[in-house]
């Protein structure tokens, strides 16, 4: 299957960045369509047989989300989550230096459906480029009345305020991102209230990703139907594929959903010379390992939640036969570890337990047993936590352990007494003294 | 009512909760025991120790109880081997990184994770690493101490200051499992509720340095009795180990303080145990020589037979009171004016000296504490409310959390600004002016509110237009039913005091005198000038009350002064006589708080064997009088109105303005601020909580600073027509123009010089000291 550019089809121009070059090759022209001639009902409704589903990792149907505001309130928020943090992850990254003002169209539609009147684009901080450009765009599209007041004559009107965060993985959980905008910790919030009802400010608020939202005027330009023959049922649309890791190629690859793994591979160009395909985390690094095996598998959000993986943002991170997934556990268990928020305990103790035991393996003083202790934390931590972080700190170690568990016994047989259950170190005597006096 | 009414069943029991009830509590009313951390019935629900878990039908997780609603046939289990085994792996959690060091840890003994633990606890850990490590305890102020290892992050030392104390003392610092307890400056926390945290603290983590290491809990003998520190007059537990009091603690009193006591509650006992105490009565024999220690016997007899001598004349007084029981100060006020024959008592030293007439309305609370958190609006007049009667604002503010809108009308704003819709700021002396234009505004907020008070403090009370503003607030109140006047004044049991009948003008409960006495200060201003023959202080320093000059020529007039007091203070370093006498710690008796409930003291530790009860002094002075005075039993039954009292308050009151002169445009006008930690006798003795108190400073807005060439942190000379002193300034917008905020309760700022009498509007000339 080749490439589908549909979001990216002018990421190669350029001045894309300019609003001008947007508008000569067919920008703004979703908006100018649907305001004011489609009501925020149908608008919904469009969305909603296309069958877009989240392009952020959970996956959600993004009409019926948009259905669950309240439409009796005078307040509601749109917030355009551009936190992309996942390891592995650049496509929101693309798309806003690249093309920002499909963003801003698609953003200018989302609101309009849910009739927000101020959207927040909350950006990763790293984002330099990103974020001016970004910044740039919204002022331009202001000053041609695409925001503003009473867009187009109608009786809507849009705000746009860029955000930057200040670089927490947890932040691109929603209520956490939500607390961050607020001025708060990024720590999750209670659900319910789910944010669609009391979200930002205690206001309805929608949180879209940057990638949803940029498929959204694509939908409506070229209509539901036209968008949902792209794709597989229930998978419609294309996907932007990040391909990163051991591979010739690395970079951004457009595809329908459902295309295999193999393709995404070899339009990536393939291994690099002489290496094989090992393994990969197919959606970001929160998700369970696929292997050589799985070459064939299609790349959509069933088929891979079938296979007890996940597309998540379909960021596949290659590794070829000379990755140690002891190294890959370790390494990525530590990202979770000091990315998670603290807000709840198995998350905060169970990330820094498993460090513990995965660098003890690594360095030659593993236990068979702790294979065991390290699959049965994973599973209350994942099962017990506040928020998504913890449920998907687990599969990336647990899949490890059991694809390539000879890797592991491997390290452990380094241990002179592998069988020998290791003792607790005691935490005392303390190790400064501080003055009370003071 | 049956609508809102849920049905659930949890363990196979059928239980029936109203609507919105957590499923937690829904477990607690069947008795079933479910650990809990981070939730705290007084904060929201939070979810985030996930210690709480159970199993409920039809969904595929196990769900924390704490935040999870009570839905209509829910059908929940707390003892299925899932929920078990998933609060023991929680709890494993919380203790892989929590030390072990409970033989040694304050909270060992009363800590919910030990109880918690040995109850559902796994009792092997799969942990064998290593432990995390921080510097500890590290200090966060002169009262609270952080131990980090011991923080298992539960969150409601921080919930506690955004839901109910409102000062985001306590904030998280850093992420994961590097989280830990700070403050958002990295300097001391900054509150005056932080005990409370301590208290709320599931583990050792906050821990009282005052209290550290003294005791076990175990060891502690309890007795519930009043804190007497403010007119509050929280219930409180006095824990006593050996005859020696180790710590005081909140009891739980829906109606005063809920669960909750100020730092000065939870702090502020130490002075008891001072070493510097008074133990024994000293005389200075013939008025000559130095003071020197004496026998009960020889002291009674004497100050006996001075009263006797003295009675003829009639020119005996007795000072004092606030510090006292009530019973004890109608005995004061019986010995004086029945054994000595006169009227001339007084409790109100150095404080407002407006008389009866002039008041209007006597000080008091018309709703009750606990009422605070049921209005839907309130407005301040010129109350401090945070400095003065710190619990009524964490009442207050459960108002302010469920949207209760409060206005603020006085001199400078105060700490909790953030929290009230509107400020309205003006120069003392203008209290009429203002309140009569902003009246409609004040309408307007109490006709969109229900249940609606006023508070009206002592930049509002200690005023020359008093009568005249009360006069303004009942004719309001008369039209509006569901609106409480609340007349805020008072320092310690001072309505305790008045009630008892120590004053000139009034007797007990208020009977009417015949031929009143003098005041505080005419009793001064009459031993300056003409002569005095004794004079009894209680639990008072007029010394520091009152300009040195006037207090100096009124001491070397009056041929015997006796001072009962705990320690030796200025004033007493001057009498004939001094007894020592039993702090609010060991006394038993009666304290009326702010809104006229009948608060009991017990002796929370052994009194020590040398030392008598003010009472008990008073009845031994009498029995040498041959007056016949016995211990008193409250029993006002008649005037109560459950515990509490009823205000006898006149119908409609005189109003009488008296305008102020024109204010020189160079001159400021004094307002005269309290505050909860200041330099007090008893506070000076508190070697922690002394340390609470800010650097006393005048403060005045930037403007009048800037019109006398004054910078933040100059030395000021202040003046009026009776006298003057330095003073540090701080520059602070948050005071109105042309008004100097004055701080009253430091040695170091001996405001007193100031004048006679210390009302709000006094002018003052304000230069700045040359270096």
């Amino acid at each position: 299957m080749p490439e589908m550019r549909i979001l990216m089809a002018h990421i190669d121009k350029p001045d894309q960045t300019q609003l001008e070059n947007y508008k000569k090759n067919g920008g703004y022209s979703a908006v100018r369509k649907a305001i004011p001639s489609i009501t925020p009902n149908d608008l919904i409704e469009i969305v909603k047989q296309s069958g877009l589903r989240g392009r952020g990792g959970a996956g959600f149907l993004t009409g019926a989300k948009w259905g669950f505001v309240p439409k009796d309130l005078p307040v509601k928020y749109l917030v355009c989550n551009c936190d992309e943090s996942e390891p592995g992850t650049f496509k929101d990254r693309l798309l806003i230096e690249k093309d920002p003002h499909q963003l801003i169209e698609g953003i200018i539609l989302a609101s309009y459906a849910i009739n927000a009147n101020t959207a927040f684009i909350y950006s990763r901080g790293e984002f330099f480029e990103g974020i001016a450009t970004l910044r740039k765009a919204v002022k331009d599209a202001k000053l041609h009345g695409l925001l503003g007041k009473n867009i187009f004559g109608s009786s809507f009107s849009l705000e746009i305020i860029v955000h930057p965060g200040a670089g927490a993985y947890i932040a691109g959980e929603e209520t956490a991102q939500l607390n961050s905008l607020e001025g708060f910790r990024a720590t999750p919030r209670l659900k319910p209230p789910f944010p669609a009802v009391s979200g930002l400010y205690g206001k309805p608020t929608i949180i879209n990703n940057v990638e949803t939202l940029c498929n959204v005027v694509h939908v409506i330009n070229n209509g539901a139907e036209w968008y949902q023959k792209i794709g597989k049922p229930k998978n419609s649309g294309t996907k932007i594929f990040q391909v990163s890791g051991q591979i010739q190629k690395p970079g951004c690859y457009e595809f329908p959903l459902g295309v295999s793994l193999r393709e995404v591979l070899d339009t990536a160009g393939g291994m690099l010379p002489g290496r094989h395909f090992k393994a990969c985390y197919p959606g970001g690094s929160s998700c369970s390992l696929l292997t050589a095996k799985d070459i064939d598998i299609a790349m959509d959000f069933d088929t891979l939640m079938a296979r007890k993986s996940a597309l998540g943002t379909a960021s596949v991170i290659v590794m070829d036969d000379t990755a140690d997934m002891v190294k890959v556990a370790h390494r990525l268990m530590q990202f979770y570890q000091n990315e998670s928020c603290g807000k709840c305990t198995p998350c905060r103790e169970g990330t820094r337990w498993m460090v513990q035991i995965l660098a003890r393996i690594e360095s030659g003083g593993g236990t068979i047993h702790d294979l065991k202790v390290i699959e049965q934390v994973c599973a209350s931590m994942a099962a017990n936590s506040f928020c998504p972080l913890a449920v998907g700190a687990a599969p990336p170690v647990v899949s490890a352990i059991q694809e390539f568990k000879s890797e592991f016994e491997a390290y452990i047989n380094l241990n002179p007494h592998p069988s020998k259950l290791p003792v607790m170190k005691v935490a005392y005597p303390y190790l400064e003294t501080v003055d009370m006096q003071k | 009512m049956q609508m809102n009414m849920i049905n659930l069943t949890i363990d196979g029991k059928a239980v029936q909760v109203p609507k919105g009830t957590t499923v937690y509590t829904a477990i607690r009313k069947l008795g079933i025991d479910v650990p809990i951390f981070c939730y705290q019935d007084r904060m929201p629900p939070f979810g985030a120790c996930r210690v709480c878990l159970v199993e409920v039908e039809k969904m595929p997780k196990l769900q924390t109880s704490c935040t999870l609603e009570a839905t209509e046939g829910m059908i929940v289990k707390t003892n299925s081997n899932p929920a078990v085994e998933g609060r023991k792996e929680i709890l494993e959690f919380l203790l892989i990184n929590h030390p072990l060091d409970c033989p040694i840890c304050d909270r060992g003994g009363e800590c919910p994770l030990q109880d918690q633990t040995l109850r559902h606890g796994p009792g092997e850990s799969r942990f064998v690493e290593e432990k995390r490590h921080f510097k500890k305890p590290i200090p966060l102020g002169p009262v609270l101490a952080l131990d980090r290892e011991r923080c298992i992050i539960c969150a409601r030392c921080t919930r506690f200051g955004d839901h109910v104390a409102g000062d985001h003392a306590l904030e998280f610092i850093d992420r994961g499992f590097k989280t830990e307890v700070g403050t958002p400056d990295g300097g001391p926390a900054e509150s005056k509720f932080i005990g409370n945290t301590i208290m709320i603290c599931p583990v050792g983590a906050l821990t009282s340095r005052v209290y550290r290491f003294r005791a076990r809990p175990w060891d502690n003998l309890s007795t519930n009795s009043t804190c007497t520190l403010c007119p509050v007059g929280c219930s409180l537990i006095l824990d006593s180990r050996d005859g020696e009091i180790m710590r005081t603690r909140s009891q739980e009193n829906r109606e005063v303080n809920d669960i909750w006591l100020c730092d000065k509650g939870w702090f502020g006992y130490e002075f008891s145990s001072n070493n510097q105490r008074l133990l024994q009565p000293h005389i200075r024999r013939e008025g000559k020589g130095s003071l020197e220690p004496t026998t009960w016997d020889e002291a009674l007899n004497y100050l006996s037979q001075k009263i006797k001598e003295a009675k003829p004349h009639g020119k005996l007084a007795g000072l004092g009171g606030n510090p006292l029981t009530f019973e004890e100060n109608f005995l004061f006020q019986k010995l004086m004016r029945e054994g000595a024959g006169v009227n001339h008592i007084d409790h109100r030293i150095g404080g407002s000296l407006l008389s009866a007439e002039e008041e209007g309305l006597p000080s008091g609370m018309e709703i009750t504490i606990g009422e605070c958190e049921q209005l839907s609006y309130a407005v301040l007049f010129g109350l401090d409310l945070t400095e003065e009667f710190p619990i009524i604002w964490l009442r207050l503010k459960q108002a302010i959390n469920r949207g209760a809108k409060v206005l603020f009308l006085g001199h400078f704003a105060p700490e909790i600004s953030a929290y009230l819709k509107e400020i309205i700021l003006h120069a003392p002396g203008d209290e009429l002016q203002t309140l009569q234009k902003q009246l409609p505004y004040i309408k307007d907020i109490a006709s969109q509110g229900k249940k609606g008070a006023f508070f009206v403090g002592r930049q509002y009370l200690n005023n020359q237009n008093r009568a005249a503003i009360l006069f303004e607030l009942q004719k309001m109140q008369e039209s509006n039913t569901d609106l409480s006047l609340n007349i805020m004044e008072g320092r310690g049991n001072s309505i305790g005091a008045r009630l008892a009948g120590m004053r000139p003008d009034k007797g007990y409960r208020g009977e009417k005198i015949e031929l009143p006495g003098f005041n505080a200060l005419q009793i001064l201003e009459n031993s300056a000038k003409g002569g005095w023959d004794f004079l009894y202080v209680v639990g008072a320093n007029p010394a520091k009350k009152y300009p040195t000059k006037l207090w100096q020529k009124a001491r070397a007039n009056t041929k015997f002064m006796v001072v009962q007091d705990l320690f030796l203070t200025e004033t007493a370093h001057e009498a004939d006589l001094v007894l020592p006498t039993l702090s609010f710690i060991e006394k038993s008796g009666t304290f009326i708080n702010i809104e006229g409930r009948f608060q009991a003291l017990l002796p929370g530790r052994a009194i020590p064997e040398t030392l008598l009860s003010d009472a008990d002094i008073f009845i031994q002075i009498a029995k040498r009088l041959d007056l016949e005075i016995a211990r008193f039993n409250v029993d006002m039954r008649e005037y109560q109105i459950g515990s509490r009292l009823k205000w006898d308050r006149p119908s409609k009151i005189e109003s009488k303005a008296l305008p102020l002169d024109v204010r020189n445009a160079e001159s400021l006008r004094a307002t005269f601020a309290i505050a909860l930690f200041d330099h007090g006798v008893r506070m000076q003795h508190n070697p922690r909580t002394v340390q609470l108190a800010k650097e006393p400073k005048v403060r005045l807005h930037v403007v009048e600073a800037t019109k006398h060439s004054i910078f933040d942190g100059d030395i000021v000379q202040l003046t009026t027509k009776e006298g003057a002193i330095q003073a540090k300034v701080k520059v602070d917008n948050k005071v109105a123009l042309g008004t100097i905020v004055i701080p009253l309760g430091f040695p170091e700022l001996p405001a007193h010089e100031l004048g006679t009498c210390l009302v709000n509007g006094l002018e003052i000339e304000i230069k700045k000291e040359q270096a």
